[in-house]
């Protein structure tokens, strides 16, 4: 009796100790948001590094980093960068919530913080807006910090559209998938979705795995600030789609917090780590492979995978140029053979430089006359026959 | 074509820039008769002007015979009369059975290495 009490007051009171306490305080997370396998087997994986806080960690080195592909060892040549330091530009597709739950404060929360997001866009940065209806109802598109149209974000008004955000967003990868055939965006530019919604949604024609699936083979994060209106309860499913795309969610009670959740989505879209290597021992098979980003700081390790295509090229870049070379080569040889094997040819039929100056052919050089000049019937031009016969 | 030459349907090497061959165009003056057992085999076409005869492929008439150099002799038909030498190859030349290289008739045996031919002439 005295040891089952013993040990009841033991476990009550091990949580309060100090030790105890700090095992449960988690180290650095590490989260991979975007793997860029277009030029594979060279790979660009975009990975953010959250604190315990969820602010972004930048204080890690390339030591820190430990990468695998499928069940390979490690890859030793690795290059780290900020993203902040390439400079490379974001484009930002905003997608409102205006559904009849939105009215009031929290509509005017959403225009102001897409305001004041816009005012804060980097150099290069552009930003297309679109409201969540049955499809991307598109605001504007492709606007430089100074070319945010005021007025239009202004006038959103309610809508009775009914909100379908799977299909909205599945809509808006298409859109940007077309811009990218059409050269509006680079393939290989950084495209981010960041959704303010409450979750709530009808009938959509895309599942949340297939929407989570389309957003993630096309590469684009989604960042989700999930606004509570009536309940949290359908909030979740931001939640799980943003981890299925390798975004962020970001829980949001009151309204005028949304400014404050997009100001941590942008830190962390411009404060992730950009990892660039190449992939060895891994064929481009067109088929999907396991990347593992590990990330190891002070005794605590964190894991991230994340799945990418290993593009098959059919032909590599040194190897069209060889072959180029090779062509090029081979096609000025045969010209040069052809040439010389005319010389050859005349020398053997004794014909030097000499020509009949009546016909211009070549003549040999024991030919007393031309015998194409001498045997051959002269011809006769169109104009002087017809005469002659009339 | 490029490398071996171009060749007109009579078998003449030609230069790869003349559209015609300059042997067939010029107009046949004689023959040269090949004959075994009494029976015709083979009739060579001579030509108007210098008729190289031998073995090359840059022959005007050419005679595929292993006792034939590949440049034999030369034949040049001309209305005062057809004339036959040795063309530098040191290949055998008889003219009715004699070494001579002379003026031949319509008529004559002409024996290139070992094959004897008899010359048809219209002159």
């Amino acid at each position: 009796m005295k040891k089952r009490l013993l040990s009841l007051v033991l476990l009550a009171v091990l949580p309060l100790c100090p030790g105890a306490q700090e095992k449960e305080v988690k180290g650095d997370s590490v989260r991979i948001e975007r793997i860029d396998s277009t030029d594979f087997p060279r790979i660009r994986a975009f990975a953010a590094v959250e604190d315990p806080r969820g602010e972004p960690n930048l204080s890690l080195v390339k030591g820190n980093f430990t990468v695998k592909v499928d069940t390979h060892d490690p890859v030793e040549s690795l290059e780290l960068a900020p993203f902040k330091m390439l400079e490379e530009p974001v484009h930002y597709v905003f997608f409102l919530s205006a559904s009849g739950l939105m009215d009031g404060r929290p509509l005017t929360a959403q225009k102001s913080a897409l305001l004041d997001f816009a005012a804060n866009l980097r150099e290069g940065d552009t930003l297309s807006a679109c409201m969540v209806g049955e499809t991307a109802g598109e605001l504007f598109s492709y606007a430089g910090p100074l070319d945010i149209p005021e007025e239009a974000v202004q006038g959103i008004t309610v809508s009775e559209n009914q909100p379908k955000i799977f299909d909205t967003l599945v809509s808006g990868v298409r859109k940007v998938e077309k811009d990218r055939g059409e050269e509006k965006i680079g393939v290989r530019d950084r495209v981010v979705f960041v959704l303010i919604s409450d979750g709530r949604d009808n009938e959509n024609r895309y599942t949340l795995e297939q929407t989570g699936q389309i957003l993630s083979d096309s590469g684009i994060p989604l960042y989700a600030v999930g606004l509570k209106t009536l309940s949290e309860t359908s909030l979740s499913v931001l939640d799980e789609l943003a981890v299925l795309t390798g975004g962020s969610y970001y829980y949001t009670p009151k309204a005028d917090m949304i400014a404050g959740q997009l100001e941590k989505a942008v830190q962390q879209i411009l404060m992730s780590y950009v990892i660039s290597f190449k992939v060895k021992g891994v064929k481009g098979d067109d088929s999907y492979h396991q990347l593992m980003i590990q990330i190891s700081e002070k005794d605590i390790t964190s894991q991230s995978f994340r799945n990418f295509l290993a593009r098959k090229s059919p032909f590599p870049r040194w190897l069209k140029i060889v072959l180029l070379a090779l062509a090029v080569l081979l096609l000025a040889a045969l010209i040069l053979l052809v040439i010389f094997s005319r010389i050859r040819l005349r020398k053997r039929l004794g014909i030097g430089k000499r020509r009949c100056p009546d016909c211009k052919r070549r003549m040999r050089d024991d030919w007393e006359f031309c015998p194409f000049c001498r045997y051959l019937e002269p011809k006769k031009n169109k104009k002087n026959s017809k005469e002659e016969s009339a | 074509m490029f490398f071996r030459g171009k060749f007109c349907r009579e078998g003449h090497l030609m230069d790869p820039s003349w559209d015609v061959c300059p042997v067939c165009i010029t107009p046949v003056v004689g023959w040269l008769i090949y004959s075994e057992n009494s029976r015709t085999r083979n009739v060579y076409p001579l030509r108007e002007g210098k008729n190289l005869l031998g073995q090359g492929t840059d022959c005007d008439v050419r005679i595929r015979r292993d006792s034939v150099k590949r440049h034999h002799a030369v034949l040049t038909a001309r209305p005062d009369g057809v004339m036959i030498h040795d063309a530098g190859a040191g290949g055998r030349i008889l003219v009715n059975r004699t070494e001579a290289a002379r003026e031949i008739i319509d008529g004559d045996l002409i024996t290139l290495g070992s094959v004897e031919f008899k010359f048809k002439c219209i002159y």
